[in-house]
């Protein structure tokens, strides 16, 4: 008997939807997306136009204007790009997920791109797909997904939408089995910052001890940690690195341990690669005085006296070639956009104060930033045990 | 700890004295229940309304957009698919009164014994691997279970706790196989290969669902005839309502209990295989999104019946379906639709709840 | 590997005050938990009272600048989350377990929601965890003082707290009246206890300690809010009661060693190599959970008793038999 009461509750729920359901099953259904929702949206959006983001509170002037340019850009404008970005974190993380977010953000007011946003999207492979195939059905032009764990829901959904591109951050460069001629693997390129900041750190460290942590021993991590270790070693040729591994993106205060652990067994400027762990890390520098680096995106208000510089993450640069790119018919598989085309830089804290770098590290660093950036100095990139 | 088998008892108190009293107050009762049930859409309504959007548009399009086509229904039930065969195992468990709190520690060893297994196995035919590959995921959660189940019965060591850090342990044993020993050797990534195709789940036809629902839907009447018709029903359903007259009557308790966590393991393992083989493609360190959470709610929700358990986790489906149908539509943040989705929950069960009040 | 630098003489203090950074949050939790399962009522929305704790911390010491008006918040936080799961569980007396779980994700996504809602992607300014305070004279002690009386206040809370609920368990009639609700409910109705209401406070204790472990994190030791800042230790709290046996310190001596375990594991693979460590880090990593099952196997093995509530988890209904 009660299971006949709950049966009864929940299939009263279920007709509900499919009655609702069949009102829009013609809309839903129709094989054109693109002049559905010309026809459809407009009503259905015009309450949300005053509020586009889930961010309002911050909404930047620029934003604001494309908001109203809404119900225009309903029509579909032959040289606006419809983007949807997957984030699977929040988009006011200070790290991976804003640097991407402001990066989208960017082109959208700047006019090239009409944007939709899923921030703390889901990473498991089922629902990466129900997020992203309910974009593709709608017939949205580019669908990026800003994590490794993207691709491969993305090589076995892309088939089925031959129209749509996709886009994930897998930095393969060919090698993760995720192809296609609608995908493109976009790189992060953060060795080349990471081998920068790392010549910094050589002139600061007094012990020659450099402390890492990250979130997973994934390439980007390895190389970032890595590359770090070969600049220090460029002014300091003894220097020596101490790992913690997290196994968490999110665990901060696990970081800031880490760092601590790693300090009392004498290291004094500290790289992270995770956002997490990189507050973690920034806060016990903060209080123990030592010298640390943002990962990603621009750190230095965590800690003004103790953040050296940030790897800040232009990724707007990668999602901008991809969508003139969309524009003219020339999706790429691989985009790589480096130092040299401005997708990375070394940002510089003014108000840095902890150490001092010394003036030799400071000669080599404006040396080999040029370098980098004119291309004739390669940092290696050591994703793996076996480089 | 109790749990809602025993709810002919809890409830016997309050029966009406006469007909038209009782009629009165089961109507009574319903209307509260549909109170409830109005309560969680005005308050979602609320929160939907404070993040921008518009909140009865915002229910057309989770409606519409979660069984208003073939392919919508079939991302519903590609969502049913894992918390329906998780939900079941629990079910059994609940039943027996053995808090299985690892469901998703044992779906992901599931998912890492038959993804093993389906990797390095010299087999060609789909018909072959599928259900090879499943039984090896059933045996590895089924043996993740095990150890909850024999440091239950061996030690008397609570299962919760075992279950629950057990979790943790899995977690990590997956992430540093993907990481090192079954690492795509080719790839870059720390993940397994992709699958062989023979080892890979053909959709249902006519629907984008893959296979694995049906296991899942297949094993429902089998559960509900163990639970109703064995002798292993009839000693779990005993010892659920009293464990120590079970022993009484001669029932090796311990045996049963590191049975019956066998049992909702090897489920969650199935579900674990079935997720690599259908969506996921590969392993990761990311099969699982915390099914093994949400199917205790399932099967909760259900109270422990199989085809409640089959309706629950189509609702779950749902209304997970439908949080991102009103995130693209209504720009509603992903986060609130989870708000949203937990105050349904809750608020069904208080509708549950009171539509049983006065019976 | 270098074992000097983990377990050497200079590395003991550090280590031990790593230890009580990680127990603190997690083991003012437990500690709660443990009052409120002795109350019948399991309660598995810890992690989101920890959570919303947090955030209720962060919010009020960000807009007052007040670290200890931060802490009152956190508390109020925590227990906004019991208030709800008192509603359900005992008022309405619906399955605590979905209760418990469904609070955690109401939690998670109402402190995420509201994080981005208020601030937006400008980061809103972060602030100083509350400073240490060490105890005159006994502080400077060599060795051993700087662990015991030298940390921060909320330490020194965590610890008054939590021998208080050892307390009031074992020494008071509100305990007895706890301890009679969560072992024969209806005998203590008979005995003229109100068991709702005895359970509805206990929740809401174990919700103003869990706010108050959320607190902990965010005013204590980071300064900053993150999304997800407890990251589990929730879950873990709840594991602890259970490896306490029910009892206020056995379990509170149990987050230490959970969080000994967690300071040591962080240590290890730092001194061990890291990422060209022979043992793969995944295993230090699994270290406290795989020390405490252990611990558990054995402590369980050796007891005889089984310190289990025996109405734990059961809704109490008057007139109706309850076990």
């Amino acid at each position: 008997m009660t299971k006949r009461r709950i049966v009864a509750l929940l299939a009263v729920f279920v007709l509900l939807a499919s009655a609702c359901g069949d009102d829009e099953s013609d809309s839903e259904a129709a094989p054109e997306p693109t002049t559905a929702a010309a026809a459809e949206e407009p009503a259905a959006e015009e309450p949300a136009a005053e509020d586009p983001e889930p961010e309002p509170a911050t909404e930047e002037p620029a934003a604001e204007d494309s908001g109203t340019d809404e119900p225009a850009a309903e029509e579909p404008v032959a040289d606006k790009v419809s983007v949807a970005i997957l984030l699977p974190c929040a988009l006011n993380d200070l790290s991976w997920c804003q640097a991407a977010y402001e990066g989208v953000k960017q082109l959208e007011s700047e006019g090239l791109i009409d944007l939709q946003v899923v921030d703390d999207a889901p990473f498991d492979a089922q629902g990466a797909t129900r997020v992203m195939s309910g974009f593709a059905e709608e017939g949205v032009q580019l669908v990026i997904g800003h994590s490794f764990d993207y691709g491969a829901p993305i090589h076995e959904m892309a088939p089925d939408y031959p129209d749509v591109k996709f886009a994930w951050q897998g930095s393969c460069g060919g090698f993760c089995g995720v192809e296609g001629p609608n995908i493109a693997d976009y790189f992060m390129p953060m060795h080349e910052p990471a081998y920068l900041s790392g010549i910094l750190a050589g002139g600061i460290t007094e012990s020659g001890i450099i402390g890492a942590n990250a979130g997973y021993d994934i390439p980007v991590c390895r190389a970032t940690v890595e590359a770090f270790l070969l600049g220090a070693q460029e002014v300091r040729p003894d220097a020596t690195r101490l790992d913690a591994f997290l196994g968490s993106w999110v665990d901060a205060a696990l970081g800031k341990e880490a760092t601590a652990a790693q300090a009392e067994q004498g290291a004094d400027v500290f790289v992270a690669c995770g956002n997490a762990g990189s507050f973690g890390m920034i806060q016990a520098a903060r209080e123990q005085g030592l010298s640390a680096f943002g990962y990603v995106y621009d750190e230095s208000s965590l800690a003004p006296d103790n953040v050296v510089a940030s790897m800040s993450w232009q990724i707007g640069e990668t999602y901008r070639q991809m969508v003139s790119d969309i524009a003219a018919d020339a999706y790429q598989p691989f985009y790589d956009v480096l130092m040299s085309d401005g997708g990375f830089e070394v940002q510089m804290n003014p108000d840095y104060s902890a150490g001092t770098v010394s003036a030799e590290a400071m000669d080599l660093y404006e040396t080999r930033l040029q370098e980098v950036i004119d291309g004739t100095f390669e940092v290696p990139f050591i994703g793996s045990a076996d480089g | 700890m109790d749990a809602p088998s025993t709810p002919g008892q809890r409830d016997r108190g309050s029966v009406a004295a006469g007909p038209t009293l009782r009629w009165r107050a089961r109507l009574n009762s319903l209307g509260l229940s549909a109170a409830a049930i109005a309560a969680a859409f005005l308050l979602g309504g609320v929160l939907l309304a404070l993040a921008g959007a518009n909140p009865i548009q915002a229910y057309v399009d989770m409606l519409s957009g979660t069984f208003g086509s073939r392919f919508d229904l079939s991302l519903v039930l590609v969502e049913t698919a894992p918390l329906l065969l998780i939900g079941l195992g629990l079910a059994v468990a609940f039943r027996a009164r053995v808090w299985n709190i690892g469901a998703e520690g044992q779906l992901l060893m599931g998912a890492l014994g038959g993804g093993a297994f389906a990797l390095y196995a010299p087999i060609s035919s789909r018909a072959v691997m599928i259900p090879a590959a499943c039984l090896a995921g059933a045996l590895a959660g089924g043996a993740w279970g095990w150890v909850v189940g024999f440091l239950r019965a061996r030690w008397s060591v609570n299962e919760v706790i075992s279950s629950l850090l057990l979790n943790y342990v899995a977690l990590r044993i997956l992430e540093y196989t993907i990481r090192k020993p079954l690492r795509d050797p080719v790839g870059f990534q720390p993940v397994s290969e992709t699958l062989p195709d023979a080892a890979r789940l053909p959709d249902i036809p006519g629907l984008r669902t893959h296979i694995g629902l049906l296991v899942g839907l297949g094993l429902i009447p089998v559960v509900a005839y163990v639970m109703r018709r064995t002798p292993f029903g009839f000693h779990t359903r005993m010892m659920g309502l009293n464990r120590d007259a079970t022993e009484a009557a001669g029932v090796r308790t311990g045996r049963l209990i590191t049975a019956v966590m066998v049992v909702s393991g090897a489920l969650a393992g199935m579900a674990g295989i079935l997720q690599v083989m259908g969506p996921e493609s590969r392993l990761t360190g990311n099969i699982s999104p915390g099914f093994g959470f949400t199917a205790i709610i399932v099967a909760l929700v259900a109270r422990m019946r199989p085809t409640g358990v089959l309706l629950a986790s189509v609702l779950i489906g749902a209304l997970t379906l439908g949080g991102d149908v009103i995130q693209r539509t209504q720009q509603v943040p992903r986060v609130l639709t989870i708000v949203i989705q937990a105050l349904f929950v809750l608020l069904i069960l208080v509708a549950d709840k009171l539509a049983r009040r006065n019976r | 590997m270098n074992w000097g630098a983990v377990f050497g003489a200079a590395a003991i203090i550090p280590l031990l005050n790593a230890s009580i950074r990680l127990a603190v949050p997690t083991g003012l939790a437990a500690v709660g938990e443990s009052l409120c399962q002795r109350a019948g009522v399991l309660n598995l929305s810890l992690e989101g009272m920890m959570l919303s704790g947090a955030y209720a911390a962060f919010l009020a010491t960000h807009y007052s600048g007040q670290p200890w008006l931060g802490v009152a918040a956190g508390v109020g936080g925590g227990m906004f989350i019991g208030v709800l799961m008192a509603l359900f569980s005992v008022t309405l007396k619906t399955e605590q377990v979905i209760n418990g779980i469904a609070l955690v994700l109401l939690a998670s996504g109402l402190t995420s929601f509201l994080h981005v809602r208020l601030f937006g992607v400008t980061a809103p300014e972060r602030f100083d965890p509350m400073a240490k305070l060490e105890i005159p004279l006994l502080g400077a002690i060599p060795g051993m003082g700087s662990v015991v009386f030298d940390q921060s206040p909320l330490v020194y809370l965590a610890v008054v707290l939590i021998v208080g609920v050892w307390w009031v368990l074992k020494h008071t009639r509100f305990g007895l009246a706890v301890r009679a609700a969560g072992d024969r409910p209806g005998a203590a109705d008979a005995a003229g206890i109100n068991v709702d209401r005895v359970r509805a406070a206990a929740i809401l204790a174990s919700g103003a300690m869990a706010g108050l472990g959320g607190a902990v994190l965010v005013v204590g030791q980071l300064g900053l809010f993150t999304q997800n800042v407890t990251a589990g230790r929730g879950w873990v709290a709840i594991a602890l009661v259970i490896f306490g046996r029910w009892s206020p310190l056995r379990v509170a001596a149990g987050a230490f060693l959970f969080g000994f375990t967690d300071a040591l594991q962080l240590r290890i693979q730092s001194a061990s190599g890291g990422i060209e460590s022979d043992v793969p880090f995944e295993f230090f990593q699994a270290l406290p959970y795989l020390v405490t099952i252990v611990v558990v196997v054995v402590a369980t093995a050796r007891a005889r008793d089984d310190a289990q509530p025996e109405a734990l988890g059961v809704p109490y209904i008057r007139g109706a038999r309850s076990s």
